[in-house]
């Protein structure tokens, strides 16, 4: 018996020898200082550690061995892939060609080497914990350390549950506050963070738990603990206020990508009866070949930053994200039409937007959401882009990466503003439901609009961009003075549309910012005479 | 890539390697792309024999290399170094020259060598390479800092930037005696263009400045020339330039605080008529002449039908 155990533990600890996303590798073309010294050959031995192999093999063996979770809902498609469709509602099924992933267990994985903060959301029975307990074990803790680190939200949770404990003798002996040393409770100094139902803290508690989360610190009786950068999992049952307590707006905040776990495909009862027989534990089984130290973790966070995001996609992404903060109801003045200024003034979104008379809102896409997108989630966005596109062992990321990642980075921070025409178009009511395709749908649209104005190859802005970014040294009054006419020619431009939409507001902005620095330049020439 | 070989160089990198990638990467958002083998390169093969020349221990190494690769990441980043590579490369590997002065002093050094290139570059292009070598010549007798930027100044003036020659001529007084010498060893023409600003002791011919904005030159109509608060100011109606000459060069500054208009209409040829009774009419043969300007030394005239201002220079 013991023997076939034995055969089980070797089939299920296996990793396969084969790469798991063949690819040539395209040579680093960044600078470093460390290259000028030390031989080549040091560096490209240095340079053969396939981290992101690493990491595909961690995802591989999660998804085709610890946790059964059929879904590739992460789409990469590299030519015609087939389509079918399904019922009188025409559900589309499209079968990629590409490597494709399973969100569920990828952005957890994502999350883990980007030091991000990842909330799991679904019902009962789904794997959110057994999930973030398996990126511990990826992480290098033993099973004990993180199961006892896991923090498990509870109605009666106190902050010194959550952080620690006042010495007993210290709190008789100590004269001040800073002579009273604090128990630290261990999870805090782990570099995986787990915290299980975390809406179920109660609100007092949840401000302790933003502390550690937002700022890295602990803090009791004026001693403070300083946490190591760690990668946190969140789990909540239902995300929408059905928990105990609600969630602190600012906590929420802090979230960096959220998840949602599938359902069990009924399909696959099979395997589960197996590992009733084999009494499987995948926690239990984990190969040493896929398990990170804290050094490797180290470097791969740092390769990620090194991941190139080309200028053609990022222009993409400030296209889409200037959509979304410009609210012209909102003040008379361009700097405060925001949905910010709306927001403070407390008065109805609905009443204002309904002011907002002539534009075409469904063609509008910031008529869509009642908010804009926060600096946080940009940030976001662009390193989870990077991590995306690491995975896949690429040293740039893709149009395709963003168009994947952009709705679990943004589920939480966008809402929705149900109200547009958008969602009466025919078709669009599903976009109300689901936010995963909503998102997605409005990238798509923002991709589409970039193209029809031409921006990739005619942008006004970037040319004063690329001009601005040569510096000031040196240049002539007469050059500045040319410099502000062209702005103002080109101001005069735009000023003749007949209206102001989001991403025309930032380009206006840009311009008056970048005619203020050449006024000020041209003040200091005139003053230097 | 290149390596760099000398031990306290790389000792310092190890230690603050970080904080060096660091300030490539802001110099990056600053500028876009730097190219990674230019940085090793010029690393290689400019700062690092600088680097061993000047400083022997790593505490050293990081007041000579923290300046020079600021410096080089600023220029690379503004295409300065690729545009002027050979400027650059000759005018910081002289300071190999004075490793006291450069250990010391190297921020302040890298900031004015680099802006006195600019300068030269931008009034004498062609004279820049002269001006690096006489630098060089003088370097090895600069003690401070202040030697180092008269010197800097005197040379500026002597390849033709005559906007210097005031400050110039006093800081000759005051350079130090092996200074003076070497200085004084240019050539015969420093002392004598010093004392009486022209060579020849009749007046002479000595050249022409400004031209068509069109093809390269400063003015956009056939500028005039009038003296205001002692200057020699030229105008085109648009803009205002100062005219500074003497035997080393001439050349109009623009920028300046005249107002065009009022220049062109201080504009006048009478000041003609005194320089013709004293020294004839053949001199300046012209009859188009729309104005003059004349000092106890100089006339400067312009003209109906050319771009250029027209210079005559004599010993007085």
């Amino acid at each position: 018996m013991s023997e076939l155990f034995d055969k089980a533990k070797g089939f299920f600890q296996k990793v396969p020898q084969a790469p798991t996303n063949p690819h040539s590798e395209p040579s680093k073309v960044k600078f470093d200082v460390h290259d000028l010294y030390g031989s080549d050959e040091q560096k490209a031995d240095q340079g053969t550690v396939a981290y992101d192999e690493k990491l595909r093999q961690a995802y591989f063996w999660i998804t085709n061995t610890a946790i059964i979770s059929p879904y590739y809902d992460i789409e990469y498609d590299d030519g015609d892939g087939k389509q079918f469709v399904f019922g009188d509602s025409k559900v589309k099924l499209t079968l990629p060609n590409g490597q494709s992933y399973s969100s569920f267990v990828l952005i957890p994985l994502l999350n883990l080497v980007v030091r991000g903060k990842c909330l799991i959301v679904g019902g009962p029975g789904r794997g959110k914990t057994a999930t973030a307990v398996l990126l511990g074990l990826l992480a290098g803790y033993s099973k004990t350390d993180v199961l006892r680190a896991i923090q498990h939200g509870q109605p009666q949770m106190t902050i010194s549950d959550l952080l620690g404990h006042p010495l007993p003798a210290d709190m008789v002996k100590a004269e001040k506050t800073s002579d009273i040393r604090i128990a630290w409770r261990k999870w805090l100094s782990m570099r995986v963070k787990i915290i299980d139902e975390y809406n179920r803290i109660p609100t007092r508690t949840q401000s302790a738990l933003l502390t550690v989360l937002a700022d890295n610190y602990a803090e009791i009786f004026d001693q403070i603990y300083e946490c190591p950068p760690s990668s946190w999992y969140l789990t909540a049952n239902d995300d929408a206020g059905g928990g105990t307590y609600q969630i602190i707006e600012a906590l929420k905040d802090r979230i960096d990508i959220v998840i949602r776990a599938f359902h069990f495909n009924t399909r696959f009862i099979e395997d589960l009866q197996k590992r009733i027989e084999l009494n499987f534990k995948p926690e239990s089984m984990i190969p040493e070949e896929i398990i990170f130290s804290e050094e490797e973790l180290d470097t791969v966070s740092k390769q990620i930053r090194e991941i190139e995001i080309p200028s053609a996609l990022r222009k993409r992404i400030e296209f889409f994200c200037r959509n979304f903060e410009f609210f012209e109801p909102a003040s008379d003045r361009i700097e405060y039409m925001t949905k910010d200024t709306a927001k403070l003034s407390g008065v109805d979104f609905h009443t204002l937007f309904s002011q907002d008379n002539g534009k075409d809102h469904v063609k509008d896409l910031g008529s869509q959401t009642i908010n804009g997108i926060s600096v946080r989630k940009i940030q976001t966005l662009l390193i989870f882009s990077k991590a995306l596109a690491y995975f896949r062992g690429n040293r740039a990321v893709e149009l395709e990466d963003i168009r994947q990642i952009m709705p679990f980075v943004l589920h939480d921070s966008f809402t929705q503003h149900l109200e547009s025409p958008f969602f009466d178009q025919p078709g669009n009511e599903k976009y109300r439901v689901d936010r995963i395709i909503w998102i997605r749908k409005l990238f798509d649209l923002s991709c589409e609009e970039y193209l029809s104005q031409n921006l990739d190859h005619d942008d006004p802005v970037e040319k004063f961009e690329a001009e601005f970014k040569k510096g000031l040294e040196n240049i002539s009054l007469r050059d500045i003075e040319k410099r502000l006419l062209e702005i103002e020619k080109q101001l005069y431009t735009w000023s003749q549309d007949k209206k102001l939409y989001g991403f025309r507001a930032d380009d206006i902005l840009k311009l008056k910012y970048l005619y203020q620095r050449y006024t000020n330049y041209r003040r200091w020439l005139q003053w230097k005479k | 890539m290149e390596k760099i070989s000398y031990g306290p160089l790389i000792e310092h990198l190890q230690i603050k390697g970080d904080y060096y990638n660091q300030r490539y990467r802001e110099y990056e958002l600053r500028h876009g792309t730097i190219d990674s083998a230019l940085i090793a390169m010029w690393i290689v093969q400019v700062i690092e024999p600088i680097v061993s020349a000047t400083a022997s221990k790593e505490e050293d190494v990081g007041k000579v290399f923290n300046p020079m690769y600021d410096a080089l990441l600023s220029l690379l980043g503004n295409q300065l170094a690729i545009t002027f590579e050979s400027e650059y490369r000759y005018a910081w590997l002289m300071l190999k020259k004075n490793p006291n002065l450069v250990r010391h002093s190297c921020t302040e050094i890298m900031a004015a060598l680099n802006s006195a290139l600019t300068t030269v570059r931008k009034y004498q292009p062609t004279k820049t390479m002269m001006w690096i070598d006489m630098v060089s010549k003088s370097l090895p007798q600069c003690l401070t800092l202040d030697d180092f930027l008269k010197c800097g100044r005197i040379s500026a003036w002597s390849v033709g930037l005559a906007q210097l020659r005031k400050r110039s001529l006093e800081d000759l007084q005051s350079l130090s005696f092996s200074l003076k010498e070497v200085v004084n060893n240019r050539g015969p023409f420093l002392q004598q263009i010093a004392t009486k600003q022209w060579l020849s002791h009749t007046p002479a011919f000595v050249g022409k400045v400004g031209g068509f904005v069109g093809n390269g030159g400063t003015f956009h109509c056939p500028p005039k020339v009038s003296a205001i608060d002692s200057e020699i100011v030229a105008s085109d109606n648009e803009d205002a330039s100062v005219l500074f000459a003497d035997g080393f060069g001439s050349i109009l500054v623009q920028g300046t605080p005249f107002l065009a208009k009022d220049a062109a209409q201080l504009a006048t040829t009478k000041v003609l008529n005194d320089f013709r009774s004293r020294y004839g009419k053949s001199i300046v043969p012209f009859d188009d002449i729309t104005s003059a300007v004349l000092t106890h030394n100089t006339l400067v005239i312009s003209r109906e039908s050319s771009f250029f201002l027209y210079i005559y220079g004599w010993q007085n």
